[in-house]
């Protein structure tokens, strides 16, 4: 039996801006399951971002439950929810979002060392982490210095230094060619084939074949569920 | 396997300062280490010339008064300054205390010095009947000159002529605030015009009259000095109160080291203080000096506060464009779990570092100028002007400029930081 890791009840997302108010979320039901490899794939503007948000929590919902586990994390304070990106969530951005300032392996010890790791620990986490991915040998760069895959696989092994619970990536080929695209998604296939629990949004049909389970999101409403026939590596 | 758990997060540590210190300590190092040198210098010159503006401004202004205080030691004076009750025009007892002065251990040298008011006249003193009065009337001073040049350096504050010596009968040395001509501005009563060294003045006390011949000038930059005549002591006891032999002021010089103020506090003990009035130099200044040392404290104060209102919208400013700039990086880290009281005190410690640069540098400078001005003196027109520069004073007005600089940087940090973080990362 699968062990459920996210429990997404009755889930809305509405924007208000004056007296418009903008139904993102059409009540949303669902579970994501422990190792799985869950795409949600939809026309742009159906709400995968905004679902991404809520479920990695970064936005709140407006109305409806999201559980990690037994513990609704709905109701928690800013802090706790913070805590909670920071020890069990990994999240990769479309753009790669890294620190200018900060080198590629800074850019990965920052997260480890807000966990209290001390700063010799903290670079050795980074740096096995940037070897998974490849871009061990780019450990003092400066983001500018490195190509859009390169930048984007950092940003994934910041996201994991610390073997989250779940990793959360929006649209992570985006920004990149064919070439870097490849390389970025063998990263998360890689990830994925050691255990690791996978939910990312994807506009491109091509990589949405990828996963166990892809989520079609039409509207703001979970238009079905469709099993992946691409095979585990 | 990682499981949830609430009590877990609340209890584990994630609020703990030190962690976010440690963070804040590694963006900020970073930051200044590869912040663009232009942006650095700009801001350390601002921290610089506010921390000279708060040392500099207050340190000549008070240096002017110490320096005037000095001039008023060295050459009226004396360490300890003996003068006549209020109610009298003598120094009561004065050779008791002489003699006590003399057998005292700390006092090194003593001038005994007489006083008459007096109208000094050029001779003639007008050639027509219209004409205002060549004349001015002042403190006639009568000195020993060897026990004055062991106390005061008035013989080195000649500027024409030269200073008494024993045998000058019928000499004068007038200071230069008798003299027209050592005023910018023409002055016409209460003053000589045209009185030069070598020419014949009267001095009359009462019904006294004597002829004197001008040896000399002395130039000070304080009324006590400036606008006082000086003849020996022996002849201005031959021409005004011969048989009373107390004194019209005594200057004494202490030991190197000795403690003018514990010092008065003995002799007013021996009760001396009941005939007259034993003073340090600083007491004797009174209250002219304390009341402008207390403008100029004032003035110094308003100049400092301006500077560090700009510094502080500096520091505002460069912070908040630093900040603004970052606002999708600031989202970036709070969205990968990094505190905002972390990101806050990582812009904290960037302009701290800042200030504590500028704050480096700028004393450096003061304490190179101190010794600087110490040997090149100010000219103002009362007084030689140094620098004056405390241990405390520096401490306490950089303390202000790190507090004010924290809460510069502080204030538009935490605006950005508390900001929502995907309205930041998205650029919203
Ligand atoms: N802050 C907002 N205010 C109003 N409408 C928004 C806001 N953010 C997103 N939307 C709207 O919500 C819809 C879904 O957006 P999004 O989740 O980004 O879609 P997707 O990621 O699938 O392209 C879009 O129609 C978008 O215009
Ligand atoms: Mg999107």
């Amino acid at each position: 039996m699968k062990e459920t890791l996210i429990k997404v009840k009755h889930l809305v997302k509405n924007y208000q801006s004056g007296h418009i108010v903008t139904k993102v979320l059409k009540n949303l039901t669902f579970d994501v399951y422990k190792g799985e490899f869950l795409s949600v794939i939809g026309p742009s503007g159906s709400g995968k971002s905004t679902l991404l948000y809520q479920l990695s929590l970064l936005d709140r919902p407006t109305s409806g439950s999201i559980h990690y586990g037994k513990l609704c994390v709905t109701d928690l304070g800013s802090k706790e929810r913070t805590a909670l990106r920071l020890n069990y969530l990994g999240y990769v951005f479309q753009e790669y979002a890294l620190l200018p300032d900060l080198t590629a392996i800074e850019n990965v010890m920052v997260p480890n060392i807000m966990r209290g790791f001390g700063k010799a620990v903290a670079r050795e986490m980074a740096k096995a982490a940037l070897e998974k991915l490849n871009v061990g040998h780019r450990l003092d760069n400066l983001p500018g210095q490195l190509s859009g895959g390169e930048q984007q696989r950092v940003s994934i092994a910041r996201a994991i230094a610390h073997t989250p619970a779940i990793l959360f990536a929006d649209e992570p080929t985006a920004n990149l060619d064919t070439v870097n695209s490849d390389q970025v998604m063998d990263a998360f296939l890689d990830l994925h084939y050691h255990g690791q629990t996978i939910v990312m949004v994807n506009h491109e049909q091509e990589y949405a074949k990828i996963g166990d389970r892809i989520m079609h999101l039409l509207d703001g409403s979970i238009e079905r569920f469709e099993p992946s026939h691409h095979k585990k590596r | 396997m990682k499981t949830f758990d609430g009590k877990a997060l609340r209890k584990n540590g994630f609020l703990s300062l030190p962690r976010d210190i440690t963070l804040a300590l590694f963006l900020a190092i970073r930051a200044v280490k590869r912040a663009s040198l232009g942006t650095s210098l700009l801001i350390i010159s601002i921290q610089i010339l506010t921390v000279l503006n708060l040392l500099l401004v207050n340190g000549i202004l008070v240096g002017l008064i110490e320096g005037s205080e000095t001039t008023y030691r060295l050459s009226y004076s004396g360490d300890i300054f003996i003068s006549p009750l209020i109610t009298r025009d003598r120094v009561e007892n004065t050779e008791q205390i002489m003699n006590d002065l003399r057998h005292d251990p700390d006092v090194t040298s003593i001038s005994r010095r007489y006083t008459a008011s007096g109208f000094i006249a050029s001779v003639p003193a007008r050639s027509n009947l219209k004409d205002v009065p060549n004349e001015t009337g002042t403190t006639i001073v009568g000195l020993n000159p060897a026990n004055e040049n062991s106390v005061t350096k008035l013989d080195e504050q000649i500027i024409a002529g030269r200073w008494l010596e024993p045998t000058d009968t019928n000499g004068i040395v007038l200071g230069n605030r008798l003299l027209q001509q050592y005023f910018d501005v023409p002055i016409e009563r209460g003053i000589l015009r045209n009185v030069e060294l070598g020419d014949k003045v009267t001095v009359s006390f009462g019904t006294s009259t004597r002829e004197f011949r001008v040896i000399g000038i002395v130039f000070s930059k304080i009324d006590p000095v400036a606008r006082r005549a000086y003849i020996l002591d022996r002849q201005l006891l031959a021409l005004t109160d011969k048989f009373n032999l107390n004194a019209g002021e005594i200057a004494i010089s202490l030991q190197p080291g000795a403690d003018p103020e514990a010092w008065v506090n003995r002799m007013k003990a021996k009760h001396y203080g009941s005939g007259a009035s034993i003073k340090t130099a600083r007491e004797s200044m009174g209250s002219f000096f304390s009341e402008v040392t207390g403008t100029f404290a004032l003035i110094a104060n308003i100049i400092g506060g301006i500077a560090l209102l700009v510094a502080a919208v500096t520091v505002f400013i460069i912070t908040f464009i630093n900040a603004v700039t970052r606002r999708k990086f600031i989202g970036i880290l709070k969205g990968i779990g990094v505190t905002e009281r972390s990101i806050e005190i990582a812009y904290v410690l960037q302009a701290v570092f800042y200030a504590l640069v500028g704050i480096g540098v700028g004393v450096a400078m003061i304490l190179v100028l101190d010794p600087y001005f110490d040997k090149n003196p100010i000219d103002f027109p009362f007084s030689d002007g140094i620098l004056s520069v405390t241990t405390s004073g520096i401490l306490i007005r950089s303390g202000i400029l790190l507090a004010v600089t924290f809460i510069a940087g502080y204030l538009p940090a935490r605006r950005i930081v508390h900001g929502n973080t995907l309205d930041a990362i998205l650029g919203r």
